[in-house]
């Protein structure tokens, strides 16, 4: 047997007990050539035998395993429902954020126009103002002075 | 279905979910369902965790619809999402470090197991669950996946030479656990 021919069967030896017994899974060889090895003697028999029933348990333990029957209603009803709980998540989120933000700003608002709250920006005029209203002894006093400046 | 005639249906079905159309998205969901629960099965050993995965590979595949690419796959995307969904769980759960985790002695069966022993498949459920995860992660894609060995040992990351390897332990260790009265014929002289 030439060194080629025995690094072939070599690599086919390794290949049965990589890949199985299904020649068609060896990667790049020559298929009449390889069962033709296969066939050679009753040791490679014996391993292709082996081999064929790891195969053949492998695929029967594949086909044992069955997806859960609610599975297929389950995948469909959940992925299009996440996608638009999560839009109107997103959504609700907005609403929620301008519906919270809306009675703190109208108690803003209503403070303003009470006197009972001052924003910062107008804060220094304004005290100055009603420092000059206590100061002062009437309303239209407090008013003119204000033409006045 | 012929393999190839399956490709192209698929990439037709997700022109179809791109555009939001359900029923293509049902048709695909039907078509890949039980392969990629198979799938997460094997690398999990867990009925409630492969559902969970099988669920989100398809919420993820219809979320990239919009965005697929003509030459993807279906098949090839979905077994790669699920695989990577199953590495992360097994992180999670702690049954994998980044390193690769040491080969198990054949462990004493509990009782549980005991019970279960006669049925032949979930032995070998079982013992391909006692297989480090690099190799279950091989043995799933060429044998149960008949994903290429370049695809494959391009997926994980490794050369051939490495999956191959991988391979190889894998096989001999079902068979010294499947097929005890057989000595290890695979070691030709």
């Amino acid at each position: 047997m030439t060194d080629e021919k025995m690094q072939r069967y070599r690599r086919y030896q390794e290949y049965l007990s990589i890949y199985g017994a299904d020649i068609l899974k060896w990667p790049d060889v020559d298929l009449a050539d390889a069962s033709r090895w296969l066939r050679q003697t009753e040791e490679i028999q014996q391993a292709l035998e082996e081999e064929k029933e790891l195969d053949f348990l492998l695929t029967q333990s594949l086909e044992q395993i069955k997806a859960p029957e609610g599975l297929m209603q389950k995948i469909l009803q959940d992925t299009p429902r996440q996608e638009n709980a999560q839009t109107t998540f997103i959504k609700h989120k907005k609403g929620l954020r301008a519906q919270a933000l809306a009675p703190f700003v109208a108690a803003a608002f209503m403070g303003i126009l009470l006197g009972a709250y001052l924003p910062q920006f107008l804060l220094d005029q304004t005290a100055d103002t009603f420092d000059d209203l206590i100061l002062q002894e009437t309303f239209i006093e407090w008013e003119g002075s204000l033409e006045n400046e | 279905m012929r393999n190839i005639d399956r490709i192209e249906q698929d990439a037709r079905l997700m022109t179809r979910v791109a555009k939001r159309d359900e029923t293509a998205y049902k048709e695909l969901v039907e078509a890949h369902m039980q392969r990629a629960y198979q799938t997460a099965f094997i690398l999990l050993h867990d009925q409630s965790l492969a559902e969970d995965i099988a669920q989100e590979a398809f919420i993820r595949l219809w979320q990239q619809a919009p965005k697929w690419k003509d030459n993807a796959q279906v098949s090839t995307w979905l077994h790669r999402v699920i695989h990577n969904l199953c590495i992360d769980r097994l992180r999670q759960s702690r049954h994998l470090s980044n390193e690769e985790v040491p080969e198990q002695i054949d462990p004493t069966p509990s009782p549980i197991d005991k019970q279960i022993e006669r049925d032949r498949s979930t032995q070998v459920q079982n013992a391909i669950e006692q297989l480090p995860v690099r190799q279950r992660q091989a043995l799933v894609m060429i044998h149960f996946e008949e994903t290429g060995q370049k695809e494959a040992a391009r997926r994980m990351g490794i050369s051939i030479e490495a999956l191959e390897s991988l391979l190889a332990r894998a096989r001999r260790k079902l068979k010294e656990q499947l097929l005890p009265n057989t000595d290890l014929r695979g070691d030709l002289k």
